[in-house]
């Protein structure tokens, strides 16, 4: 089934490989896809290292898609293509880590579904899935509008999960799994009956947590491990 | 077997990129830090403990020199560190076999040095030095001072984590309630100043739900820890840096306890 004006951005990573998996094995295909294509030597964070897997997966699965060549959503690039008339109103977002959206590309009347690897309000920033194995004995993914403000949008769905096995690969996997399932809820939810659930949940006024430490991300995927071989 | 230099070489290598031509390390994105798994914890502790040790060789006369903020914080953490019954330890840290923890509490500490910097902030709003901004944020926290400055400790980990940097002073504005601070020089903050800052976050760092602040207080520290002796104990007392890395080593293993009780009774 494709997903009535509703259109994606994805770049080279893992993320946008496995929530384009998620949306095609759930049949629930975006109207458009945006893949924005970074040609820096360096890779960006959550970029794969073969970097050719997503663009690969939308040929072979006939998805209808455009590409630009710049890392970034707010190149001037991207906005023009998205001023393009006859475009989804929602992407679901799947850009590269570290970028927050810039007032131009707030301006245009697109909205931007991101999920967030926290449960809002109170996990708010990166690494967040880290901070709240250590502090909550939980992991909570949170899906949002995006706004000027880092994961300051309108909450539209919410979940927490126990803690995952250590022995896979959190970033690269476990992490965009876990908000690929959020993303299939919250879609399948707004295909019922074509709306978003925007709920009343002040998503403000909360302290922001920055990439954490290695040795407290060792912290909390060792304790996973032994949580899972307790269990 | 590694040995423990070889050791300390790996951590380096999986924290950071590679070494300066001067010997200081340059950092690498702290972004997707390999899992090390059960090798790391004991990696960390090694390193740290190292540099405590050179840090150690090295104390100078400046280890008898009063500092308020210092003191305040001991003071403030006092209780947290019987707790954990590590006063022995701490105590080895600042002075081999005298017992240099009860010295400040009974003798050093002169309540009008505590009361320094409390100024900072009324006087002069738009423009402060940022040792001085954080010496009032210690005083004020040290001392359970009701206040509406917390926030600011919040936007200097803002700054420091997106640069890795701190500038020597900040702007304030308060524009409708909403209060920034902005770069106020081109000057980079001193090193004790970054020292000042490591003092600040470990006022917070204690327990799970001061951990956001340790990871902060774990860079600012591994930035300290990079800097060649010499230099660094040219600005810093080696004596007081080598507590404040041993306290977080505590912390940091006093959270390790802690969460491997809590998944216990789970």
């Amino acid at each position: 089934m494709k997903l009535i004006n509703i259109g994606m951005v994805a770049t080279e990573t893992s993320r946008s490989l496995i929530y384009l998996q998620s949306l095609l094995v759930s049949d629930l295909i975006p109207s458009h896809v945006l893949l924005l294509l970074d040609d820096k030597d360096e890779l960006r964070p959550g970029q794969l290292p073969n970097s050719k897997l997503v663009r690969k997966f939308l040929i072979s699965n006939g998805l209808n898609h455009d590409v630009l060549k710049t890392g970034s959503i707010n190149h001037q690039s991207v906005i023009n293509y998205l001023r393009t008339p006859g475009l989804p109103e929602v992407f679901i977002y799947s850009g590269y880590g570290g970028e927050i959206l810039g007032k131009e590309i707030l301006s245009l009347e697109k909205k931007f579904l991101h999920v967030h690897g926290g449960y809002l309000p109170q996990f708010k920033g990166s690494t967040t899935f880290y901070y709240s194995i250590l502090q909550e004995n939980f992991i909570g993914y949170s899906a949002i509008f995006l706004n000027e403000r880092i994961d300051s949008g309108q909450i539209l769905f919410r979940k927490k999960f126990p803690v995952p096995a250590s022995s896979v690969d959190f970033d690269h996997t476990e992490d965009p799994k876990m908000r690929a399932k959020i993303l299939i809820e919250l879609l399948h939810e707004y295909n019922k009956n074509m709306l978003w659930n925007e709920t009343e949940i002040e998503n403000t006024k909360t302290p922001y947590y920055y990439i954490i430490h290695p040795v407290l991300k060792n912290l909390a995927i060792l304790y996973c491990s032994d949580t899972r071989v307790e269990n | 077997m590694l040995t423990p230099s070889q050791k300390e070489q790996l951590l380096i290598r999986m924290l950071y990129k590679n070494l300066n031509p001067d010997g200081t390390l340059i950092i690498e994105s702290y972004m997707y830090s390999p899992s090390l798994g059960r090798d790391f914890l004991p990696l960390y502790f090694n390193f740290r403990n190292g540099v405590i040790s050179k840090l150690l060789g090295l104390r100078n006369d400046k280890s008898t020199q009063s500092d308020a903020q210092f003191l305040n914080v001991i003071r403030f953490l006092d209780s947290y560190l019987s707790l954990m019954s590590s006063r022995n330890f701490l105590n080895k840290v600042l002075d081999g076999d005298s017992p240099y923890l009860e010295r400040i509490f009974d003798d050093s500490i002169n309540p009008s040095t505590l009361r320094e910097k409390d100024k900072t902030l009324t006087e002069s709003p738009d423009l402060v030095s940022t040792e001085d901004l954080i010496c009032n944020l210690i005083y004020l926290k040290t001392n359970h001072v009701k206040n509406d400055r917390e926030y600011f400790t919040d936007l200097l980990i803002q700054k420091f984590e997106a640069s890795k940097k701190l500038s020597g002073h900040y702007c304030i504005t308060n524009n409708q309630s909403n209060i920034t601070i902005s770069k106020g020089s081109n000057n980079s903050a001193s090193l004790r100043t970054y020292w000042m800052f490591s003092l600040l976050l470990l006022t917070s760092s204690i327990g799970v739900e001061g951990i956001r602040i340790l990871s902060t207080l774990l860079k600012v520290n591994d930035l300290l820890c990079t800097i060649p002796l010499r230099q660094i104990t040219e600005a810093i007392d080696p004596q007081k840096l080598a507590f404040t890395l041993a306290v977080e080593t505590l912390i940091v293993g006093d959270i390790q306890k802690k969460i491997l009780a809590k998944y216990e009774t789970n």
